[in-house]
């Protein structure tokens, strides 16, 4: 007799079996002919996304999209002849003629020559996939050219900058490497370079990440929603995918300012074989703090490097790597504490295969990769608290290619150890190595309905170290009709990996790695739904509204004691908000309003909170619940200058206000009080109950872009906090301690690239 | 045309009004705090000197206070009238932190019910008022013969008990060496151990009764000695000097939440609080202890070693302990607590 399946397995295979069921298989696949194939640009071989490739015959028409990586493939056509056309915008369409016999498999590479001629107003409406209103159940796809429109201190731009224009994104401002997705915390971001996790991708000052523009292709940003593919995290994927090294020629970039020097190469190796590379140096201590009035201890860099390799027609391989620092110190020495310098390390390395096989309309990509991160607290010589992670992440995935459906479906596994030294002041962990191994499979069909609506539906099916197997389903619509577009998307999301921080003030940004307690999982549940109306074709409207439910939340418990803790408490939460951007494009001028409004309350369940406070449940907002935010970017040229501007008012965080301080003394038994010096304590007010004031900044930029033989020169000059505003950084309590953001700070630098 | 206008000006004035109230960027975190004080003492009965450690509540974060306090102290007996006033000193901890106490040379009457006030000079003021436990009868029954010992508290009423633990003073017993030597010393520490018997007795009408078993609490202090590494496999053996069983008689109030002194939950203004108009805590109590030394033969049936390690003074009799090792307690890691209490 054979024993039955255990429940969970059945699952697991009933996913696989879901997506089995829409692949093509050889006797349908013999009926039918498929033409596929890479799309790049001809003079660097760069992939092209977003191109139009499209078989017409008579009154038969099919096609779709190239993805990020350029790939189109058009499965199930009948046979018969047909007319290819790739189109793009900026690029002359390539048109070829296919004579297709049932059971053609056709690898069909294009390489598509840049155009001068004018742009056909057409196929600016088609090319239009990308933009700051082009949010679609939560995702919003950026494009380099999207980054550069954000002043920032640096010539070439930094997605983080990008990221803090949106409605619903938090970050702490131009200090902490912190952002907050419509009310999740940092740790509950997942964050991909290349398919490599990086724990803590934004540097100390938050103009930098590890993701330069001039290094990303593409990045996709779900903030909540986001569909089976993804997992392992509550609330928002920011999902980067970077370029490969120009196939052609050789290209050297070096950019000089006074906050972070830079320089990139790329070029050819052998064959087709091209590499990229980057790598940037903080210079804030030796140039910037020159002239600022501030203090700026900080010093960090990145490095990237990434060799694009095409084994054959349809094999590509890449391998990535990015190394990370960072360094500074957020408060000033104070009474309690004598060094809080905070630092920290990515180190990251990934492969990543992709194929198209011969036989089957279908694209297979296998990834594998290393991520480390290393965090460091306290003196430099004899850190307080440490903790790294090493995480190890191998996962295979398929889309299958039909006429009206297209599955997407994969595996994976992924090992994770965390260890930790945190001297003590961790009330559920102090010294520990932990080994975690989540694993699972995703199936996600998307069902293409006709007359604009498509639908997205799927689920993931995964094992979380001890804490037991878990399902979570996805779904996620879109409906178009003329010049409007409605959607949709929810799911559900766990988290086994969680970040430990103390967050009752800002500059508390040392997030301890741990595994969820065995059965309490974090959980959340998204919904979301949004409108968008293309009202010409320069000018988009798009408002979405979300709700997230977090439940088995983890955070710092209260103390009146001026130290750091990381005690928990266990706490469920919820989110609710909307976001409303308005993009004006022209061809010189471009314009991008946002607002939104996000209210996020926790539920802390603290042990002593009854002897306290009388109640059970003690219901605030937590310290990142910015309720409203506004941004307005400006961007234009004139006489050859480029200028752009970014005014940013948000309104104020909360924080626990502080009646008083005295002294505590532990009166446990007959005690001498001549004897003990006793404790300095702070006396709170109930928690969160204040609300800091606003802040708003405004950020500008001139360049002039110039050449000088076979140099393009760039020239910027710009401006932060303009008007010198006292934004608020980080509050000790304990202390009452105040540090600022920057203040006006002037900024210049130059890019040559050659 | 002119809804369009007034539509515009509400517009203007909206757009004013949100600009100019996110202008504002002092922030004042200090909402203050009416209360003048925060009071930590108690009346010892047994004590004929009591003392009181006075904070002023205040803007400025620290315990340090120097200077001058603001106050002035006295206690009233409540059954009688009698008066105190309490006699302002300081203290300073290190270099750099003074501490205001007040001491007064009176015994507390067991039974009465005395008031502290502390008052400033604007007339500000913090109260306590706590009722002395009454006297206890407290006997122990025991004998060399058996671990196990009863423990009977009498009273009427019967007071709160605090503290009730059985303290083993102990040592480690390393293995003779021969001194001096290159190796590296087991060292002798004299590290007691207190076995916790709150909320172990069994009451009846005007009596508490503990019992208590030294073989059970001889795996603890087993266990504690384990975990600080003061006894390994090839060196096991605990001495044992002295026993105490303690308790504190404390007046009713002295009773923290879910019965545990938990620095963490206590350390939050207002728990565990009898002040008026003030912080912190005033009690009354006095410590009940009895000492002994168990016999030979009983402290080897528990499991204790007889055999006595080097002290901390020369021997002139054993050879390995002519200059014993100083008691090396580096390993012992001093937690927060440990800093400050």
């Amino acid at each position: 007799m054979i024993a039955p399946l255990p429940r969970n397995v059945c699952i697991l295979l009933g996913l696989i079996g879901c997506a089995l069921l829409f692949m093509p298989d050889r006797v349908h696949a013999q009926q039918y002919a498929a033409v596929r194939g890479f799309v790049t640009a001809l003079d660097d071989g760069q992939p092209l996304q977003g191109v139009h490739v499209i078989l017409t015959r008579d009154d038969t028409v099919l096609g779709g999209v190239t993805d990020p990586d350029g790939i189109y493939l058009i499965g199930r056509v009948p046979e018969g002849r047909y007319i290819l056309q790739a189109s793009f915008i900026g690029f002359e369409t390539f048109t070829d003629t296919l004579d297709l016999a049932a059971g053609d498999s056709r690898h069909l590479d294009i390489a598509l020559a840049g155009q001068q001629a004018e742009i056909d107003e057409v196929v600016v409406e088609a090319e239009r996939e990308t933009g700051a209103a082009r949010v679609t159940a939560g995702q919003q796809r950026v494009l380099p050219q999207d980054i550069e429109l954000i002043p920032s201190p640096s010539v070439s731009g930094d997605l983080v900058n990008y990221l803090a224009a949106q409605p619903g994104v938090v970050s702490m401002g131009d200090r902490g490497g912190q952002v907050f997705i419509r009310g999740g915390e940092p740790s509950q971001n997942l964050t991909l370079l290349d398919g490599m996790y990086i724990y803590q991708p934004f540097h100390l000052l938050g103009f930098y990440s590890a993701f330069p523009s001039d290094i990303i292709n593409n990045a996709d940003i779900y903030a909540g929603g986001f569909g089976a593919e993804f997992s392992g995290r509550l609330s928002s994927v920011i999902d980067v995918q970077t370029r490969n090294g120009n196939k052609r020629n050789y290209e050297t970039g070096i950019a000089l300012t006074p906050f972070v020097n830079s320089l990139r190469l790329e070029g050819p190796l052998v064959g087709n074989i091209s590499f990229l590379g980057s790598a940037r140096i903080s210079t804030l201590e030796e140039v910037a703090s020159l002239y600022v009035a501030d203090d700026l201890p900080y010093r960090f860099g990145d490095l990237f490097g990434k060799v694009h390799i095409p084994i054959a027609r349809n094999h590509q391989t890449s391998v990535s790597s990015v190394h990370t620092f960072d360094r500074g110190t957020l408060a000033e020495p104070n009474l309690f504490s004598s060094n809080n310098e905070i630092r920290w390390k990515n180190t990251a390395l990934g492969v990543r295969h992709l194929v198209l096989p011969r036989a089957l309309p279908i694209l297979g990509e296998a990834m594998f990769s290393w991520s480390r991160l290393q965090t460091e607290f306290g003196p430099s010589e004899e850190p307080s608290r440490t903790t790294d992670v090493d995480n190890y992440n191998l996962e295979v995935n398929f889309t299958n290619f039909g006429q009206r459906v297209e599955v997407g479906w994969g595996f994976f596994v992924r090992n994770v150890e965390l260890t930790a030294d945190l001297g003590g002041t961790y009330q559920n962990i102090v010294d520990n190595f932990v080994r975690s191994t989540n694993a699972g499979g995703w199936a996600e069909p998307e069902f293409d309905f006709g007359n604009g609506l498509r639908l997205r539906a799927g689920a993931v099916a995964q094992f979380f170290g001890n804490s037991g197997f878990f399902v979570e389903p996805r779904i996620r619509g879109v409906f178009e009709r003329g010049r409007h577009q409605w959607s949709m998307a929810g799911g559900i999301y766990r988290q086994n990996i969680i970040g430990l921080s103390d967050r009752r003030d800002a500059a508390s940004i040392f997030t301890a790695w741990a595994e969820a307690p065995t059965g309490e999982v974090p959980f959340a549940l998204h919904g979301l739904a949004g409108y968008r109306i293309t009202l010409s074709s320069s000018l988009e409207i798009s408002a979405e509204a979300f709700y997230k439910n977090l439940r088995n939340l983890f955070i710092a418990e209260w103390t009146s004691f001026p130290r750091f803790t990381t005690r928990l408490q266990p706490a469920d939460g919820q989110v609710g908000g909307m976001d409303l951007r308005v993009e004006f494009r022209r061809p010189n001028f471009y314009a991008f309003l946002n607002y939104g409004y996000s209210s996020t309350r926790y539920d802390a369940m603290q042990e002593s909170l009854p002897v306290w406070f009388g109640t059970d449940r003690l219901s605030f907002r937590p310290p990142h619940d910015r309720r409203h935010q506004f941004n307005l970017i400006l961007s234009g040229s004139v006489y050859g200058f480029d200028m752009s501007a970014r005014w940013n008012i948000g309104s104020g965080l909360p924080y626990t206000r502080v009646r008083a301080f005295d002294g505590f003394i532990l009166m446990d038994g007959v005690v001498d009080v001549e004897r003990i010096q006793g404790f300095p304590r702070v006396i709170y007010d109930r928690p969160f109950e204040g609300v800091l004031p606003a802040y708003h900044r405004l950020d500008v930029t001139i360049e002039r872009q110039m050449s000088a033989g076979s140099a393009d020169i760039t020239v910027q000059i710009g401006a932060i906090n303009t008007y010198n505003r006292p934004n608020l950084f980080a509050l000790d309590l304990f202390t009452l301690q105040r540090t600022d953001q920057l203040p006006f700070v002037p900024t210049a630098g130059i890019e040559i690239e050659f | 045309m002119r809804l369009a206008s007034l539509r515009n000006t509400t517009l203007g004035i909206l757009i004013a009004a949100a600009f100019l109230a996110s202008c504002e960027s002092a922030v004042n975190p200090l909402i203050g705090e009416p209360r003048p004080f925060t009071i930590w003492g108690l009346l010892d009965a047994a004590a004929d000197t009591q003392r009181v450690r006075i904070f002023s509540i205040e803007g400025e974060p620290g315990i340090d206070r120097p200077g001058t306090l603001d106050a002035s102290v006295t206690t009233t007996n409540l059954e009688t009238g009698e008066t105190f006033v309490w006699r302002p000193y300081q203290v300073t901890y290190g270099d750099s932190v003074t501490a205001h106490l007040f001491e007064a040379v009176f015994r507390p009457v067991h039974g009465h019910r005395y008031r502290l006030d502390v008052t400033r000079s604007d007339g500000a003021v913090s109260t306590a008022t706590v009722k002395v436990p009454p006297e206890v009868d407290f006997t122990i029954e025991r004998s060399d013969l058996s671990p196990r010992i009863h423990v009977y508290v009498r009273g009427n009423p019967l007071p709160n008990l605090l503290g009730v633990e059985m303290r083993y003073e102990a040592t480690n017993v390393p293995p003779a060496q021969v001194w001096p030597t290159d190796l590296k010393l087991h060292p002798v520490v004299n590290y007691p151990v207190e076995v916790s018997y709150q909320g172990t007795e069994q009451r009846a009408p005007g009596v508490v009764r503990y019992d208590i078993n030294m073989t059970d609490d001889f795996a603890i202090v087993e266990e504690v000695y384990k975990s600080r590494c003061l006894v390994t496999e090839g060196n096991p053996n605990i001495a044992l000097r002295r026993v105490e069983f303690h308790f504190v008689a404390a007046n009713e109030e002295w009773s923290p939440p879910g019965g545990i002194f938990d620095p963490e939950v206590l350390v939050e203004p207002g728990t565990l609080s009898n002040i008026e108009n003030g912080y912190g805590f005033f009690g009354a109590g006095v410590v009940v202890a009895e000492r002994w030394t168990p016999v030979k033969g009983l402290r080897d049936f528990i499991g204790y070693s007889s055999e006595q390690g080097c002290s901390l003074v020369p021997s002139a009799t054993n050879p390995s302990c002519t200059s014993p090792p100083v008691p090396c307690l580096d390993d012992f890691s001093e937690d927060i607590w440990g800093l400050y209490f």
